[in-house]
């Protein structure tokens, strides 16, 4: 049976039938001091203030070792944004969540719309042509977009980085190209024009990879990137960020011909690694060369709109080791826990969230500049995350950060940490943070 | 089933027709039946040299997508551009306007080893 709530006229009616005039006397036996406190809300609030609000009044009663959101500053690649309920409500419906892959993939109609639907959502926000229905994660995505642009220009060895790559995905991408010999070469001041850029010649590389946001947080101007590297005869790869695609100019309308991005930030909880999201989008010219598979709208015997799984001949099952990729591991439940995101939170709410992203490093870069011992190298927009010099040890004030109850960032060389910020971190959790920095930054070495 | 007798066959269901100096290439009525509807063909890449054995493409269909063989050696010189947008033709006029592509050849003498309609015909039989 339906669980039905109740409403004003429906309480009269009940304590009318009681014999009563208020729901309190109900429970007018049960001792006072158990009862269900008042909490005071304000009205008109939100669901992820009424979240904190309830998780506030919860603190210290997190489990041992684990920081909320909210005191924590670490990203390098996955991060915490707020997920709305309705994520979590459509993410657990049992027929998404108990379904293995369907095998018989036509008789799953409801899954096939959703993998469409989280195609089309996504080929929208990247302006791209075509979305396959998900990779592993962020980093064997790119892996198989370097193996598909090498497939292309079978003769050329060499791809180039543009920007600072995760060093996690670096590893993954060179798993994957090993056996094509594949060469990498990484360049981080990419500005067109620039000696370092114009002195390579790019008809040495089968694709040149552009990250942004990049490893630091660094927001790179793509614009003119892609008519060099086209002019060189490589392929224009670039590996960006959903959430960055809400208010930067999505990689479509830079000339990209594929895209990859880790799609965790959509409504995917951080999760001792995983499972999370590969995003991969390209230009219908490369459409046959597409790893993964892709759901597809069509009609059926009587006309009804219908949903496939189409261009299958891509794949193993069909063409064997001429395969465009061997690796047939995808995400349909976090594609769909995606789609939810996305929809829920619409292109306002998705743009809110990225200018959080923005303006949260923004002012803690302001504020941490002030603060002795912290300088902070690159210039220029920032993305949720920042890299910060130190003058003392970055593994120190990392422990000392967390004896003040906070995760401090990711410490990326002796005396560099990676902070990472996003629209969980209200204004006065960047103070209360700020704050400890100070602290910790004046307070005397420990001797060793 | 249509078996023409002014090109010549090899077992992997090509036919090549000479014109000269060049062999046009195509599918057999047999291979585009066996296949069912085409959907796409994957072409080589212009000025290509490829010898007799050699995949120079694939031919997709709704079922299966199967790589098509050098039936003789040279450069390639022409696609047929009508099959990218009517990949069909394949299917409707496998020794017509779905032929596939026109190469230059450089060993006429493997005209002579390629099957007759007739021979092929027998092959085929033998494969049901």
């Amino acid at each position: 049976m339906d669980f039905r709530g109740l409403n004003e006229s429906g309480v009269a009616s009940q304590l009318k039938t009681l014999g009563l005039t208020d729901q309190r006397q109900l429970f007018r036996r049960l001792p006072q001091d158990l009862l269900f406190p008042s909490f005071d809300l304000p009205e008109g609030t939100s669901e992820q203030e009424l979240e904190s609000h309830f998780r506030r009044l919860l603190q210290g009663m997190t489990a041992h070792g684990s920081f909320p959101p909210q005191r924590s500053f670490v990203g390098g690649g996955y991060y915490y944004h707020y997920i709305p309920a309705s994520v979590n409500a459509i993410g657990s419906d049992g027929s998404f969540s108990t379904a293995y892959t369907p095998y018989q993939a036509e008789a799953s109609q409801g899954t096939l719309q959703a993998l469409f639907e989280y195609q089309t959502y996504t080929a929208e926000l990247l302006k791209m042509d075509v979305v396959n229905a998900s990779h592993y994660d962020g980093a064997t995505a790119l892996a198989e977009a370097i193996r598909l642009a090498q497939g292309v220009h079978p003769s050329r060895k060499k791809v180039l980085v543009l920007g600072a790559l995760n060093p996690e995905y670096e590893q993954i991408c060179r798993t994957y190209s090993e056996p094509l010999d594949v060469e990498f070469e990484f360049l981080d001041d990419f500005l067109p024009g620039t000696p370092t850029f114009s002195t390579i010649d790019l008809a040495l590389f089968f694709a040149v990879v552009a990250v942004t946001p990049d490893y630091y947080g660094r927001v790179h101007d793509l614009r003119g990137i892609s008519q060099l590297v086209h002019d060189g005869g490589a392929l224009f790869i670039v590996h960006t960020d959903p959430l960055y695609c809400a208010i930067f100019e999505p990689p479509g309308l830079l000339g990209a011909d594929i895209v990859t991005a880790e799609g965790q930030p959509l409504g995917i909880p951080v999760s001792f690694g995983g499972p999370y999201l590969g995003i991969f989008a390209l230009r219908n010219s490369l459409i046959r060369r597409m790893p993964g598979r892709l759901a597809g709208e069509t009609k059926d015997s009587r006309g009804n709109r219908m949903f496939v799984l189409t261009l299958s001949t891509r794949e193993q099952h069909i063409r064997r080791e001429k395969a465009a990729s061997n690796i047939c591991t995808n995400q349909g439940l976090m594609a769909l826990r995606a789609l939810a995101y996305m929809a829920v939170m619409g292109s306002p709410g998705m743009t809110r969230v990225a200018q959080a992203c923005v303006e949260g490093v923004e002012y803690f870069r302001q504020q941490l500049e002030k603060i002795p011992g912290y300088t902070v190298p690159s210039g220029g927009t920032h993305f949720r995350e920042l890299l910060v010099r130190t003058t003392k040890p970055a593994r120190h004030i990392v422990e000392a950060l967390k004896s003040r109850g906070f995760q401090g960032g990711i410490p990326v060389s002796p005396q560099e940490i990676l902070f990472s910020l996003t629209e969980v971190h209200a204004l006065r959790d960047i103070d209360d943070f700020l704050s400890a920095l100070a602290e910790v930054g004046s307070e005397a070495e420990p001797s060793v | 089933m249509e078996y023409k007798d002014n090109v010549r066959y090899q077992d992997s269901h090509e036919w090549a027709r000479i014109e000269g100096d060049v062999a046009v290439i195509g599918i057999s009525d047999y291979a585009q039946d066996s296949l069912g509807d085409v959907v796409f063909v994957e072409f080589p890449d212009l000025g290509k040299n490829l010898t007799k054995g050699q995949a120079f493409g694939v031919v997709e269909s709704v079922k299966a997508a199967s790589d098509v063989f050098m039936p003789m050696t040279g450069e390639i010189i022409e696609i047929n551009v009508l099959l990218k947008d009517n990949p069909e033709k394949i299917n409707q006029d496998p020794f017509g306007d779905g032929w596939i592509m026109k190469v230059k050849i450089s060993q006429p003498d493997e005209y002579d080893t390629l099957m007759s309609a007739a021979d092929y015909q027998e092959y085929v039989k033998g494969l049901d």
